[in-house]
């Protein structure tokens, strides 16, 4: 550093990077020069283009930003040179990157007002043992190359508040909106803040250069037509995918429906009129079965119904009055028949008058008594009433039993027709209703397909008729990039614009996962009170910082995110997420932290490979924290105030932490 | 043999008009329709068979206002099987003489008494013949 800020002139060598001892300590009181080195190495970087927290020169954009950076630099000038008429300001650091050594020098210059003359800001990058001048491409501005290549082999300046920053102020890092920091830093690490400026000098470029292109009348007349065509096309192909996606279900449906068909048998008209004349036939049959009953039932049954011992007496009474051997009528016909067949034969009216009487006298015979109480049978014959007393009991109560059984034959031959029938009208019910759908469904097809017929021939025109119309478009644009090449630039950079948008989209949100697991370990190795599980990070950025039960303790403690430790686990994982880890360089690096936050946080810093210089007050790291980390530190320095006899004095910056310590 | 003056013949029977209660005869009409009987002897001879299966002789009809039925419709016009009928009747009053007019209030006291007990039967069934027919018999033990 020379005539920056506290230094006249100074140095600090900070060494090779040894990853068995990381740490370098740089100490100071407050006013020393701390933050003038920290100040220094991000000047030293990136110019104008970095932001310094807490210093005024904020991320401001236009001539903000450009009027504080300006006012900073007058400011970073060590006033006692100035006074001595030194106008110059420069700071030089040396990187070692993976690519070699890196020596960056910048130079500012004031007038003798002390204004900064920005037109006269260099920069200078050497390389190699040698020091040599990197040289820059003939076709690039040697600041913009240096720019980049300073982004390219060390960091973007987008990635400068993860790797150097003020302790103090890190925690306004995570008090920003945690997502949108989150995105910040996965893009600054995946150097995609470089792609996005890309983008949008692309977009510059290809505006600027389309406004000094411009179509003619004949070539704007085709493009309109190709557009107006396309339109057409995207019109149509949007009615046809519409008609097919309405059409398809309808389809699926149909055949549905003709499965069920085929399904419901084949159940003719004739089966079914068979069915129902047979059932027809049978319940003709019960009813002249049941009319039957219902005479028999009330011509035989009755008797029976009486009882045995009432039919029994009647009997017994009856048979009183009937002959013992002549009873039998056949006795009597047997006679008659012998009496007729005796010679010489009577004449007619004889032979009727000797039967007559054979008979009466028979009949004397046979009924020779009345039944004791039945006086009224007196002239009557009995054998028929006691014949058929023994008929109607037998012959008609078998009349009765086998009517009774073939009505419920028949009626369980009428129930198992009926099943069959009501199983076959379900059947063709379903059948009629299955039909009714389908012939709706049909005609809701028919009119679906005619309008796919309709809109696929429309699409088969358009197309026709988009060939002579993108040839006459495309020879036109053909004629103007003849005459325009520049056109053919313009598309190029719209195209790799759509790329390098599309390739960020899919990337960033990749990292995400990678990045919360850092920043979940880092976390669990910093913070002393356990409650954090996980921290995990979802596609859109937005953090969660997870207990064991899965809860966001966010939701309940806004302020779990956004302390120190959380600050300093998110910056170190993103600065993980380099292709080479970058130095982490803090200033006050402990803060307002407590004693155990202290010690995790130097036990984390010692146990990395990554180099951390930390820029200290005497009693921030004290000797006993000195002592923890020593075995680790490479490089040990403190800042020495130098008081001038001529008034303000500058900074020394000497070996050792601290005298007592160095002694 | 002479039979007494007031002994009735058989002849009578045929001729006679026999009638039982009012009710009875109310409850004839609705067996008759509900079982579909063409006639209105149908349910009575049931009615009169049912009575004289209790050995009990009859009460006394409350009223004889029923419709009435002459004897060889009642009992049927075969003189043998009316004959049965009329000795059924006059065996389960033990065979004691008695004159037409108290054989036709005989007839229509049982046909009073077994009315009502058919009635009771068939309360629960539906109309088939077929299933009053089954329950008389399953009641008859035949």
């Amino acid at each position: 550093m020379t005539n920056w800020k506290a230094f006249r002139s100074g140095t600090v060598q900070l060494g090779i990077h040894d990853t068995n001892r990381p740490l370098t300590l740089i100490g100071g009181n407050n006013g020393n020069g701390k933050t003038s080195i920290l100040q220094a190495l991000t000047m030293g970087l990136y110019g104008s283009r970095c932001s310094i927290e807490g210093e005024g020169l904020g991320a401001g954009e236009g001539g903000g930003r450009r009027t504080e950076y300006r006012l900073f630099i007058e400011r970073a000038m060590h006033r006692p040179a100035f006074e001595a008429g030194e106008r110059m300001i420069q700071v030089t650091i040396e990187f070692v990157t993976r690519q070699g050594l890196l020596e960056i020098e910048r130079h500012w210059y004031l007038d003798d007002a002390g204004r900064f003359l920005e037109e006269d800001e260099e920069l200078v990058l050497r390389t190699g043992e040698d020091r040599d001048i990197v040289p820059v491409p003939a076709d690039r501005e040697l600041a913009e190359y240096y720019e980049e290549t300073i982004s390219r082999l060390i960091a973007p300046p987008s990635m400068m508040p993860f790797f150097l920053f003020d302790g103090e102020h890190v925690r306004r890092l995570a008090e920003r909106d945690l997502s949108e920091q989150v995105r910040f830093g996965i893009e600054s690490a995946l150097g995609i803040s470089t792609l996005k400026g890309l983008v949008d000098d692309l977009k510059d470029y290809a505006r600027d250069r389309a406004r000094d292109i411009q179509a003619d009348d004949a070539e704007a007349a085709a493009a309109l037509k190709w557009q107006a065509i396309s339109a057409e096309r995207e019109r149509a192909l949007g009615d046809l995918i519409e008609v097919e996606a309405k059409l398809h279900p309808l389809q699926v449906h149909r055949d549905e429906i003709v499965q069920g068909l085929g399904a419901l048998g084949n159940g003719t008209y004739n089966d079914k009129q068979e069915e129902l004349h047979l059932r027809h036939g049978e319940e003709a049959q019960l009813r002249k079965l049941r009319d039957d009953l219902r005479l028999s039932l009330t011509k035989h049954l009755p008797i029976a119904l009486v009882g045995k011992s009432l039919l029994a007496a009647t009997e017994r009474s009856l048979k009183q009055g009937l002959g013992e051997s002549l009873a039998a009528p056949e006795g009597l016909s047997a006679l008659v028949g012998q009496l007729r067949s005796l010679e010489p034969r009577l004449d007619f009216d004889a032979e009727k008058l000797v039967v007559d009487r054979v008979e009466k006298a028979w009949a004397a015979l046979s009924e020779k008594k009345l039944p004791i109480g039945h006086a009224y049978l007196e002239g009557h014959r009995i054998g028929p009433i006691v014949q058929t007393m023994a008929d109607v009991r037998k012959e008609g109560m078998e009349f009765i039993r086998d009517s009774l059984a073939a009505i419920e034959q028949l009626k369980a031959s009428i129930s198992a027709r009926n099943t069959l029938l009501s199983a076959r009208a379900s059947a063709d019910q379903e059948r009629e209703r299955l039909a009714g759908e389908l012939s709706t469904i049909n005609s809701s097809i028919a009119v679906l397909d005619a309008e796919r017929r309709r809109i696929d021939q429309a699409l088969g025109s358009i197309e026709g008729r988009m060939v002579p119309i993108n040839a006459e478009w495309e020879k036109r644009r053909a004629l103007r990039k003849v005459s325009s090449p520049m056109l053919v630039s313009v598309e190029l950079a719209n195209e790799v614009v759509m790329i390098v948008n599309r390739a960020i989209e899919r990337i960033v949100p990749e990292y995400y996962g990678i990045l919360a697991e850092r920043v979940t370990a880092i976390y669990r190795q910093l913070a002393h009170k356990g409650v954090v599980e996980r921290i995990a990070i979802d596609s859109r950025g937005m953090v969660s910082l997870l207990d064991r039960q899965g809860r966001d303790l966010r939701e309940n403690d806004a302020s779990a995110g956004e302390n120190q430790i959380f600050a300093m686990s998110l910056t170190a994982a993103i600065s993980e997420l380099l292709d080479g880890p970058l130095p982490l360089i803090i200033d006050t690096p402990l803060g307002r932290l407590d004693t155990q936050h202290r010690e995790r946080i130097l036990r984390f810093l010692s146990g990395r490979s990554v180099q951390a210089v930390l820029l200290s007050q005497p009693e921030e790291v004290g000797s006993a924290y000195y002592r923890l980390i020593s075995p680790k530190v490479h490089d040990e320095f403190h800042l020495e105030y130098v008081p001038s006899e001529t008034g303000i004095g500058g900074t020394r910056i000497a070996l050792g932490y601290f005298e007592r310590h160095a002694a | 043999m002479t039979s007494s003056p007031d002994a009735f013949q058989l002849g009578d029977i045929i001729r006679a008009d026999f009638r039982t209660s009012r009710d009875a005869d109310g409850l004839n009409t609705t067996l008759m329709k509900k079982f579909g009987f063409q006639y209105r002897y149908q349910p009575a001879r049931l009615a009169i068979a049912l009575s004289l299966r209790i050995p009990a002789l009859p009460k006394d009809m409350p009223d004889g206002a029923g419709k009435p039925i002459k004897g060889d419709i009642l009992f049927g016009s075969d003189e043998a099987e009316l004959a049965l009928w009329v000795a059924l009747v006059v065996q389960h009053s033990h065979a004691i003489p008695m004159s037409r007019r108290s054989f036709q209030e005989l007839v229509g006291s049982h046909w009073h008494r077994g009315m009502t007990g058919l009635s009771e039967i068939s309360d629960d069934l539906d109309q088939h013949p077929e299933l009053l027919a089954q329950t008389l018999l399953s009641d008859a033990r035949l």
